[in-house]
Order: C-alpha cells, then sequence, then structure tokens
C-alpha cells in the first residue's frame, strides 16, 4: 500500500504580486491544494499551531515584518513539530554573499526572486523529492 | 678629513703663563692660515727660532767668556748681528710670512754657526757647509721643494769635493776650526733634535684637539641624524595613517558600493516578478481567454522582461568585476557534466531554428576546480551567442581534453564580426548592431566571460570572417583546489586595492 502524503505548503511573504504569483503556480498550475500564505510573520508559531495537518514546506521572505526570515527560520527550527520541514527562502536579496548567509543560517534552499514560471515547477518537485534548490535567476 | 685638515681661529693657543701652554702660545702661527700641515710647519718654525736664538745667546756668551782670543772680532760681531736678527724671522713667521721667515732663519743660523766657525780663512770649508744649510731651508718646505733642496745639496757637496780634492791644502786642517765646527754641529743637531721633541708635545695637543673637533662634529651630526630619524619616523607614521586612512575610506566606499547594488538589485527584481509572471499568466490564459495577437503582445512583454533581468545579472556582474569585488565560490567541477548541461541547453536553443547541433566531445573530460556556475555561464554564452547570430546553417561544439588543460571551440555558419568589430568583442556595451533574436543581448556576456575564463588562469579568443562565421575558443587548465583558490583570491586581492 502506498501512501502518498499531500505536501502542506505555508508563504510568508509581505507582498501581495508575490504571494499571488505563488498561489497561481503551486495551486492552479501545480495543483497543490494545501496552501497557507501568511502576510507578515507577528505571532508566526501561534498562528501555525491553527494548521492540522502541520506544514511540511515553508516559504519564507527575508525583508519582512516584524520578524525577517532569518527569525523566522530560527523559530520554526526550535519547534519541534516542524522538524522535519522544509524552510526555502524566497527573497530579491540574491547577491552572492546574501545566498551564503542563507545557507550559513540553515535553509534548506532557495528560490530567488523574480520567479520564474517555466523553472518553478521543477524546482518545487526538486525540493519534494529532497533535493538541494539554490536558483537564483 | 675635510674637518681634520682645516683649523679655526679659536683652536689658536691663549696667552698663558703656564709654561707649556706659553710656548704654544709664542709658536702660534698666523690665525690665517687654514691648512693643518701649514700650521704644524709654521709652529715648528717658530719653536726652532726661539730655541736656536737661546742657544745662540748662550754660544755667544760661552765664546766671549772662554777664549776671546780665540776668536776675531768681526764674527763676534756677525754672530751677535745674527742672534739679534733672529726675532726677525720669528715675526715674519707670526705674520704669515712663512716662507720668508723659513728662509730668513736658515740663512740667519748659516750666519750665526757656521761662518764663524770657517771664518779663519778655510772659506771654502764654510761654502761647503752652505749644502746643510740648503738641506734644512728644505725642511721647512713641501716635498717637491725639500727634494728638490737635498738634489741642490747634493750637488753643491758633490762640486765642494771635487774642488777639495784638486785642492788638497785648502781642506779643514786647523784644529781649532775642526773643533768648533764639530761642536757647532753638535750644536745645531741638538737644537732640531730639542725643538723637535718639544714641538711634538704641540702637534701632539693639537692633533688631540683635531681628534675632539671631530668628535664633537660627530655628535654634532649624530644628534642632527638621530634628529633626521626622528622627524622621518613621523613622516612615514603619519604617511602610513593617511594610507590607512585612505584604505579604510576605499573599504568604507566599497561596502556603500555593495549595498547599492545588492539594493538596487532587490529593488528591481521585486517588480520584475509582477512584471514577468502575471503577463504570462494572463498570456498562458491562467486569467481567462486570450487571441493570438493579445499572446503574442504580451510575449514581448514577458521577452523584454527577461531581458531586463538578464541585464540586471550582467551590469551586477560587471560592476563588481571591475570594482575588483567579484568573489568566486571554488568547488570541484565535473568537466563532463558541465558541457552536458550546456549541450542540452544548446539543444533547445536550436528547437525551432534552422540550425544544426553538432557536437565533438571527448568522453573523459578531466575534473578540474573552479566556480561550477560561472564556468557554466561561460560556456552557454558562447553556445548561445552562435546560435543568436546564425541564420541558417550549424552550430559545432567541440571538448578537447589536452592532459594538462582542457579546450572548447564553439563554431559557427552565423553572421560574423567584421575586422573593424573585432576589438570591441571583449569590451562592455559594445555590442555590434543586429540581431537576429528577438531578444537583444546586454553587450556584457562576452567581456564577463573574459574575465570568468582568466580568473581560472585560462583563454579565451576568436577567429571570425564576416558573413562566413565566428569560432571561439576557450582553454583552461585543469587546476587543483588550491591552485583554484589562489586564483580566486588574487582577484580579492584587486579588491583591497581596488
Amino acid at each position: 500500500m502506498i501512501t502518498v502524503q499531500e505536501p502542506v505548503f505555508v508563504y510568508v511573504e509581505d507582498d501581495l504580486p508575490s504571494r499571488q504569483i505563488v498561489k497561481v503556480l503551486l495551486t492552479r498550475v501545480m495543483k497543490f491544494s494545501n496552501l497557507t500564505l501568511f502576510e507578515d510573520s507577528g505571532n508566526i508559531l501561534s498562528r501555525l499551531e491553527g494548521l492540522n495537518p502541520p506544514p511540511t514546506v515553508f516559504f519564507l521572505d527575508i525583508q519582512m515584518k516584524p520578524h525577517d526570515g532569518y527569525e523566522v527560520l530560527h523559530l520554526l527550527r526550535g519547534d519541534r513539530r516542524y522538524a522535519s520541514a522544509t524552510i526555502i527562502a524566497m527573497t530579491a536579496n540574491v547577491m552572492s554573499n546574501d545566498v551564503e548567509q542563507l545557507k550559513k543560517e540553515g535553509f534548506d534552499g532557495l528560490i530567488g526572486k523574480p520567479i520564474i514560471k517555466d523553472t518553478f515547477p521543477q524546482l518545487v518537485e526538486r525540493i519534494l523529492e529532497g533535493k538541494p534548490v539554490w536558483f537564483v535567476p | 678629513m675635510s674637518d681634520s685638515g682645516a683649523i679655526n681661529a679659536n683652536q689658536l693657543p691663549k696667552f698663558s703663563w703656564d709654561p707649556r701652554q706659553f710656548f704654544q702660545w709664542l709658536t702660534r702661527p698666523h690665525p690665517s692660515v687654514i691648512d693643518i700641515e701649514t700650521f704644524r710647519q709654521s709652529s715648528l718654525l717658530a719653536a726652532m727660532i726661539i730655541v736656536s736664538d737661546i742657544v745662540g745667546i748662550i754660544l755667544i756668551i760661552t765664546l766671549l767668556a772662554l777664549d776671546p782670543g780665540q776668536i776675531n772680532a768681526p764674527d763676534v760681531v756677525m754672530m751677535i748681528v745674527g742672534a739679534a736678527l733672529l726675532p726677525v724671522a720669528y715675526l715674519l713667521n707670526r705674520a704669515g710670512k712663512y716662507e720668508l721667515g723659513a728662509t730668513f732663519f736658515v740663512l740667519l743660523l748659516y750666519i750665526i754657526f757656521i761662518v764663524p766657525a770657517f771664518a779663519d780663512g778655510s772659506g771654502s770649508a764654510s761654502l761647503a757647509f752652505a749644502a746643510l744649510a740648503i738641506l734644512m731651508a728644505g725642511l721647512f718646505f713641501e716635498t717637491r721643494r725639500f727634494l728638490i733642496s737635498v738634489f741642490v745639496a747634493l750637488a753643491w757637496s758633490g762640486f765642494m769635493i771635487f774642488s777639495n780634492m784638486e785642492n788638497p791644502s785648502s781642506a779643514v786642517s786647523e784644529d781649532s776650526t775642526s773643533y768648533f765646527a764639530v761642536l757647532f754641529f753638535l750644536v745645531l743637531i741638538s737644537v732640531l733634535i730639542s725643538t723637535f721633541i718639544l714641538h711634538l708635545r704641540t702637534i701632539e695637543t693639537l692633533r688631540r684637539r683635531d681628534l675632539e673637533t671631530a668628535n664633537e662634529a660627530l655628535r654634532a651630526s649624530e644628534a642632527i641624524l638621530e634628529q633626521r630619524v626622528i622627524e622621518r619616523t613621523h613622516q612615514l607614521e603619519t604617511a602610513r595613517n593617511q594610507a590607512e586612512a585612505a584604505q579604510q575610506e576605499a573599504e568604507r566606499a566599497n561596502q556603500v558600493k555593495s549595498q547599492f547594488l545588492a539594493n538596487m538589485s532587490h529593488e528591481l527584481r521585486t517588480p520584475l516578478n509582477a512584471i514577468l509572471n502575471f503577463t504570462a499568466f494572463v498570456a498562458d490564459g491562467v486569467m481567462g481567454p486570450v487571441n493570438d495577437e493579445q499572446v503574442e503582445a504580451l510575449m514581448q512583454s514577458i521577452s523584454s522582461g527577461k531581458h531586463l533581468l538578464a541585464l540586471i545579472n550582467d551590469v551586477l556582474d560587471i560592476t563588481k568585476i571591475e570594482a575588483g569585488m567579484m568573489d568566486m565560490f571554488i568547488q570541484e567541477v565535473d568537466l563532463n557534466e558541465a558541457v552536458g548541461v550546456v549541450v542540452s541547453m544548446a539543444k533547445g536553443l536550436v528547437k525551432n531554428r534552422s540550425i544544426t547541433l553538432e557536437t565533438t566531445i571527448e568522453d573523459r573530460l578531466p575534473i578540474t576546480y573552479g566556480d561550477k556556475r560561472r564556468l557554466r555561464q561561460v560556456l552557454l554564452n558562447i553556445v548561445s551567442n552562435a546560435v543568436k547570430f546564425t541564420r541558417e546553417g550549424s552550430v559545432t561544439v567541440r571538448a578537447m581534453n589536452l592532459g594538462h588543460s582542457v579546450r572548447f571551440e564553439v563554431q559557427d555558419t552565423g553572421l560574423g564580426i567584421a575586422s573593424e568589430d573585432q576589438s570591441l568583442v571583449f569590451e562592455s556595451f559594445k555590442q555590434a548592431k543586429h540581431d537576429l533574436l528577438d531578444t537583444p543581448g546586454t553587450g556584457l556576456g562576452m567581456p564577463i566571460s573574459k574575465f570568468f575564463v582568466e580568473a581560472h588562469g585560462g583563454r579565451i579568443w576568436f577567429e571570425s570572417t564576416l558573413d562566413v562565421g565566428s569560432t571561439f575558443f576557450i582553454e583552461l587548465p585543469v587546476l587543483t583546489e588550491n591552485e583554484a583558490n589562489s586564483l580566486a583570491s588574487k582577484n580579492d586581492t584587486m579588491m583591497a586595492y581596488a
């Protein structure tokens, strides 16, 4: 018996167009059904508690308020419920030292902005297969 | 030497009743005498005149007291006159007329000591002793004149001996005269010796004075030197501080520049995200049905947006390169894999084009170290250029393992580059006018590629004929991890002084 576990996506992003784009790509193009969008990072852990099943893939913007992407990453890493979750940065801060910083802080991958519509599905597939993705357009 | 060879006025002995100092004061030459050798000679002459005069006076008194009958009056008068005239020689010397004083002194010595000794009939013998006087006079002058006087004295002696042999009767015979001659000669020698001994002290004193002056000069120059060292050290410190401040300023400026680039990149990418994706969604019909004309228009928008993105990336690269801020991520690079990726991307590029892609790739390309992403970027850049500038025909990709290096060739049957444009290929923003694709190039791909090839220790060049085609060559050395890192850090060093 094979159970294909449906990924549970969370995208924390303060930029409306970005949220809309990812929503279109994940739900309409890739046909995933479980995506929750957060427009800021305030009280993120308590707001995540309401989600059942718990999220398995996080997309985090970096420049956002009140907690930036790094702070959210550390909050999630400090919580046992998300110990096995994949945490991907989704940001326009893609200079080489930014990428080094993301790796150092413990992100599992990066999808840089602008999101390239034709590449995005392949990147998400790779992420779901547990392969490293560090994509800078 | 120039210091110790000269004397100055305050070196001249001052008057004092202390016997040695008094003697030094007496023998002090004229202040105008500035060279040390003349100073010593003049001083010596003065000492000799003084001693000779004293000895001469004693001699006259002795002669008068001992045996008045033996001596005739004119001789004694002459001796007295000579002794009385000696102070004139002294004064001449003191007045700075050293040579005149010396000559006069020798002449007077001759009159006082020699003439009386032979006055009684043996005139030729006294003339023979003139050689001695000439020799003495020579002692007071410099070497050349001394040698002349020796020569003249010898010649004179020879002449006198020769004339005496012809006329033996006139030779020195009388007991009294020979007694006087020997006596006076001994006196003369003792005068000379005693004067020399007395004078040695003066010379020694002077020498010590010279030494002290030299030491003082040395100490003074040491102090000056020390002062200069302090000043110079201070200047160097100031210069170093300025250099450090300048470097800090440069580093700060570089940081500001980096921050600006990062911000610019972020601020341009964010709106592009919306532009590219919403346009694509509409074109794809995700947002509702669109007709072909609308799709075409939207595709133009997407193409322009992608060009803008390429431009952002290339401008960032070229700016970092020109500021010496481009850093590379060195890792193991399997060239088989890298070339494979590029070839598969090239296949995508020639799709729907009347271009055939031919590949001659050696099976076993080496594994090297370098920036994998950048090397791939370089290869893809020359392949996509070949496709972009070829209307129809073929693009051939070759990769050869040369052992210690690897060579890539990308040959096309495209537009080619006019010879007058060939020198511009590796310069920023200098792409030639014609473009076949709807996506124009940024004009930065080749200079960026050149930088990365060279940053890996390789070289890039091309051959091209207008309307026939171009071949681009890249040769990369196979690097160890250390070699690749040291090449990459050369780039960092460049940053520090950019």
